[in-house]
């Protein structure tokens, strides 16, 4: 009996909390961003960029990615391919409240530089992704409003509108994410200009679970306005690794060792 | 015939509703002025823009200069201005990118590495920022007629537009644009908006203007003219309807058809108002001389026979001249030009309306309106005043034929010398009068700027990456530098390589030896190793080993810089400036020049990098491949921005050269085209190919259509007249005398056009066809009207006397009223048109004039035999 009532009470608050305590878009993307609790990121990433007319060249990249207390990174990422660019080397460390801190190495020159730019809205390395696409995005640096729920891909999903708080500073006008309820990680992201047209469409495929962590492995940018298209495919990956301090520093840059 | 107007009301009404029907049309009509959809879509010219323009975007540009009317451009509120026009051009929809002073980022070398920040950062208008903001710009010599004129005055900003465009939305960019520039207009700047795009958006939005008013006007000539020939209400209502109802078929029919309306058709209601005006002017003619000699009271009877009677006399006649015509404005659509084709067509369609209206049309009205007649007893004293002129006329001709051949043999060598001087160009900025704004702003780009008139080098390789070989830049930086010094014109070359070589200046823009500072490790994370996951199964092409051993004993390069350091005696500072002076290409050099050569000297801010890495020793590489690697590796650092130069952003296999050149017309940058072409055969690396490319070469190509399609229209008709000729009077004579008046107004406008300098454009073009098609008439109504004299007397003079009494009237009166009638062209916008109605016009007189004159004494002189022998059956 008394559990019988457990149960119902228990059901009641459930169900309470989904009525009168409903997500709203901010939790929803709150959640989101705190799906990747990794301190530490390792992975072997294949570039495929493919022009309007379907050319294809592809790219291979190292990537070491580490948080720091302040939950501010540092990434290291290397070229493998093409051999063009072999051994060139990037540097960046976050710093809040400032521009980043960047260098690059290139073999060819043998000189490690540092590279100063504003250069959020850029592409990065030619991709359909700017290094403001590639970074996590503050969750109130946007208003977000649930806009519904939508099944993608067999997959129930929220439907949240995100729009930047500070219209001038973004490059764009308007998120809108397809968020799988029951991972909390987005499926699917379309991207609108400042004229308030699509520009962008983010999906994310093949999700496996990765050390606790939902992860997709394989993430296409398509600029539907230029009709250019990356698709990121990530072949090997290792959350929290024990990455050596070294190779965070412009020593590691120069000389590829610690 | 009389079945056919048994009801003449029920004829009315069909004709009343397919002139309904076709001005419902109206509405739908489109107006385009594009020059790119002038010539065929499998034009090779075309084919090649077309790929070039998927591959490397857009290059149809609206140039806006911006001028400071006091001072220069360095004040705040100037630049303010232009960051304001460049956000708010952003935002037009079809604008795919705004290039200006406060939209560009400059790279800039630093101490530790390299800056990439915009232009105009942190810009407060002190007297700091302002040297700053000029040394930045004076630091990249690609700035200078680009993003500011040589005298600071002014800036440009280039909008970009999407190539696929609609032209209803390349209108309203252009309008968005105009009306931003008023909205922020002041006593302060001046603005000039230039580029094809503005061109031909103007074009069409004057020639709206043209159409209201020349229209009109035209309308009233001839009214003028049908007033003055018949003094009656319905010898001007009669053919002026004809010619109104013939105008909404045709015009309705290509709004149907959806065929835009191009600047050349601005003249096919000026050519149906002209040309179709006369067959209705016939039959009333006709009509109104029958009625006059049936004096008396008009029965229904009598006036029906004598509406039938017209038809039957004046048909045949009126429909050969209707043919003529036909074959000349049909002559063009011969033409590979395709607003030439259309005209063509649909003047042709024009004339047979207008003819079968007229055929129709006012039969029908007068069978309907007998009632109404009055016959009027006119006075003859015109008709003899008519009479005693034309003999004088003829007395003048008869008694110098002598002078009349000696003048025409002195017209055909001049015809012939003009001829040779005609200069074949169709340049769009000079449709417009030099006072116009568009064409003031052309002038002030080409003479601040670097001019509105470009083309595109195409250089390929064969393979992947083959644009980053240090030997093709290197070649592709000659070929700028050949181009820029040889022709005056070519106001500058930006290249693919002009990016490698800023790149390279800034990634050296220090000495090797000086390090950039390390970040800390961080206490957070592990000190041991890590292993990476990428194998690497390829070979390596270099050693790393190799290098780092070879690097201090490879790097020979020292730059003066790091050899006399710091502080410079005078002898050392005089070596450099000789050195530099020495080095110098020319011996005239400007400061900027030579302050140049110092900066290469010393390596100021990496000035002596400023060079396609091409040298390995320089730059202690293990070889060429390695050097060929580093300028992938800049490409890196271009984060992709380089789409509009290479077809990739590592490995190219393509690459872009933009040449600029001042002058407008498509002559000048065809030559320059070819020879980059020929320079590049003769001095490129095997494996390379060159291509030029542009809206400049595609306006050559349509120049070479044009001549070549005004050549073929102006054989294939005088072929068909001549055919016609020859079948009508069954005699070859009869066809070669037949052309030799309109083949001598042909020549005759060649030689105008060469000795007063009216170059051979779109619409001049067809000055021939359009005058072979009317002109032939004067020809055919006189050698008629001399065979039937001809019959009747062997006596010449008399034969000839009459003739001229008996159609020189006619001929007079209707190439006056013809030749007016397209003078009123003088008053459109568009030069190309006044020259147009100038030369139709002298075409009207000389084809007359060469009827009436040269035509009787040949002859007389050679007296063919199919002029009086009876026409059999």
């Amino acid at each position: 009996m008394i559990k019988k009532t457990f149960i119902l009470l228990l059901s009641l608050l459930m169900l309470s909390s989904t009525s009168l305590f409903a997500l709203t878009g901010r939790d929803i993307m709150e959640k989101v961003s705190d799906v990747n609790t990794a301190e530490s990121t390792h992975s072997l990433v294949n570039l495929k960029l493919i022009d309007k007319n379907n050319a294809v060249s592809m790219r291979i990249i190292e990537m070491f990615v580490q948080k720091n207390s302040k939950n501010e990174s540092r990434s290291l990422i290397i070229f493998h391919s093409p051999a063009s660019v072999k051994n060139t080397r990037f540097l960046s460390i976050e710093n809040k409240g400032r521009d980043n801190d960047q260098w690059i190495y290139l073999p060819a020159l043998k000189r490690v530089r540092r590279i100063a730019a504003s250069e959020g809205n850029k592409s990065f390395m030619g991709t359909d992704l700017t290094y403001n696409d590639m970074g996590a995005r503050n969750v109130d640096a946007d208003t977000h409003t649930l806009k519904g729920e939508k099944v993608l891909d067999e997959r129930p999903c929220y439907l949240v509108q995100s729009i930047p708080k500070d219209l001038g500073a973004g490059q764009y006008s308007r998120r809108i994410s397809w968020i799988d309820k029951e991972r909390m990680i987005p499926l699917k992201m379309e991207m609108y200009d400042k004229e308030g047209k699509l520009i962008k469409i983010m999906r994310m495929e093949n999700i496996k679970k990765i050390q606790g962590i939902w992860t997709p492995l394989a993430t296409s940018m398509e600029n539907v306005q230029t009709r250019h298209k990356t698709v990121i495919t990530i072949t090997k990956l290792v959350y929290n690794e024990k990455l050596p301090n070294g190779i965070f520093t412009t020593r590691f840059l120069q000389t590829g060792r610690l | 015939m009389k079945t056919f107007f048994k009801h003449p009301k029920i004829l009315l009404g069909i004709i009343l509703l397919i002139t309904l029907f076709f001005a419902a049309e109206l509405p739908k009509i489109r107006l385009s002025n594009d020059v790119l959809t002038f010539i065929p879509k499998n034009h090779k010219e075309v084919i090649n823009y077309d790929k070039v323009k998927n591959q490397f975007g857009s290059d149809l540009v609206i140039d806006v200069a911006v001028e400071a009317a006091h001072g220069t451009i360095f004040q705040k509120d100037f630049l303010n201005l232009v960051k304001t026009l460049t956000d708010s051009f952003e935002t037009i929809p079809g604008v795919v990118s705004v290039d200006s002073i406060s939209s560009t980022d400059i790279i800039t070398g630093t101490p530790e590495g390299m800056e990439v920040h915009p232009l105009l950062e942190n810009f407060t208008g002190s007297a700091r920022d302002i040297t700053n903001l000029k040394t930045k710009l004076l630091s990249w010599n690609i700035y200078k007629g680009l993003l500011y004129s040589k005298d600071f005055s002014s800036t440009q900003i280039g909008v970009k537009i999407d190539p696929d465009i609609e032209s209803a939305k390349m209108d309203s960019v252009y309008f968005a644009i105009e009306k931003e520039l008023k909205k922020t207009s002041s006593p302060d700047v001046k603005y000039y908006v230039a580029g094809m795009p503005a061109i031909t958006v103007l074009i069409t939005s004057k020639m709206k203007k043209d159409i209201v008013f020349l229209i009109p006007l035209v309308v009233l000539v001839v009214i003028g003219t049908l007033y003055l020939s018949f003094r009656r209400l319905g010898g001007v209502i009669l053919p002026l309807a004809t010619v109104v109802i013939s105008g909404i078929w045709t015009i309705g029919l290509m709004a149907m058809l959806g065929v835009p309306l191009s600047l050349l058709d601005t003249v096919i209601p000026v050519i149906l108002v002209a040309v179709g005006s006369a067959y209705g002017i016939h039959i009333v003619s006709h009509y109104y001389d029958e009625i006059k000699k049936a004096s008396g009271s008009l029965t229904e009877e009598k006036h029906r026979e004598i509406v039938f009677g017209t038809l039957k006399r004046i048909g045949m006649p009126v429909f050969l001249a209707g043919l003529t015509t036909l074959i000349g404005f049909g002559s063009l659509i011969s033409s590979t030009v395709i607003p030439m084709k259309t005209f063509g067509i649909f003047t042709a369609a024009g004339v047979v309306t207008s003819l079968a209206v007229a055929l129709v049309f006012i039969p029908s009205v007068l069978l309907l309106r007998h009632k109404a007649l009055k016959p009027s007893a006119k006075n003859n004293k015109n008709a003899e005043a008519t009479e005693r002129f034309m003999n004088y006329l003829y007395g003048i001709f008869h008694r110098n034929k002598g002078k009349i051949i000696f003048i025409t043999l002195i017209i055909i060598a001049a015809g012939i010398f003009g001829t040779t001087k005609v200069v074949k160009d169709n340049i769009l900025i000079n449709y417009f009068k030099k006072d116009t704004e568009i064409s003031r702003a052309d002038r002030f780009l080409r003479k601040k700027f670097n001019g509105t008139t470009t083309f595109d080098i195409i250089v390929k390789g064969n393979k992947k990456g083959s644009l980053t070989n240090p030997e093709i830049l290197l070649a592709m930086d000659n070929l700028s530098t050949y181009l820029k010094e040889k022709y005056p014109e070519v106001t500058n070359v930006l290249s693919f390589t002009d990016f490698v070589k800023k790149m390279n200046q800034v990634m050296n823009s220090t000495p090797q030896n000086t390090e950039t500072t390390a970040p800390e490790p961080e206490s957070s994370g592990s000190s041991g190793g890590f292993t990476s996951f990428f194998t690497d199964t390829s070979k390596p092409t270099v050693k790393s080993k190799q290098i780092s051993e070879k690097k201090s004993s490879a790097s020979r390069y020292k730059p003066l810089w790091d050899t006399i350091g710091k502080n410079f005696t005078y002898g050392e500072f005089l070596t450099v400036l000789n050195k530099a002076y020495v080095q110098a290409q020319q011996k005239n050099m400007t400061a900027a020049e030579l302050v140049q050569a110092i900066n290469k000297q010393l390596n100021y801010q990496g000035a002596a990098y400023y060079e396609i890495p091409s040298d390995p020793g320089k730059y202690s590489a293990a070889g060429m491949k390695e050097l060929q690697n580093l300028v992938s590796q800049y490409l890196l650092l271009f984060s992709g921005e380089l789409s509009d130069w290479t077809d990739d952003n590592l490995e190219p296999s393509m690459a872009k050269m933009f040449v600029q050149i001042n002058t407008p017309g498509t002559i000048v940058p065809h030559r320059i085209a070819l020879d980059a072409e020929k320079y590049a055969t003769a001095h490129f690396p095997k494996g390379y190919t060159v291509e030029t490319v542009g809206t400049s070469k595609i306006m050559y190509a349509l120049t070479q259509l044009i001549t070549a399609s005004q050549t073929r229209s102006i054989l294939i008709s005088l072929l068909l007249v001549f055919i016609i000729l020859t079948i009508n009077y069954r005699s070859l004579f009869a066809g070669i005398i037949g052309i030799i008046p309109i083949g001598l107004t042909v020549l005759i406008n060649f030689g105008v056009m060469g000795l007063l300098k009216i170059r051979l454009d779109i619409s001049t073009a067809m000055v021939s066809a359009v005058s072979i098609g009317i002109g032939i008439d004067y020809t055919i109504h006189y050698l008629s009207y001399y065979r039937y004299e001809r019959l009747r007397s062997d006596d010449l003079e008399q034969v000839a006397r009459n003739t001229l009494q008996g159609v020189g009237k006619a001929i007079i009166f209707n190439a006056v009223a013809v030749a007016g009638g397209f003078l009123v062209m003088l008053l459109s916008n568009f030069t190309p048109l006044n020259y147009f109605g100038l030369l139709v016009a002298l075409t009207m007189i000389t084809s007359s004039t060469a009827s009436l004159t040269l035509l009787p004494i040949l002859l007389e002189i050679i007296k063919p035999r199919f002029i009086y022998k009876e026409k059999k059956a």
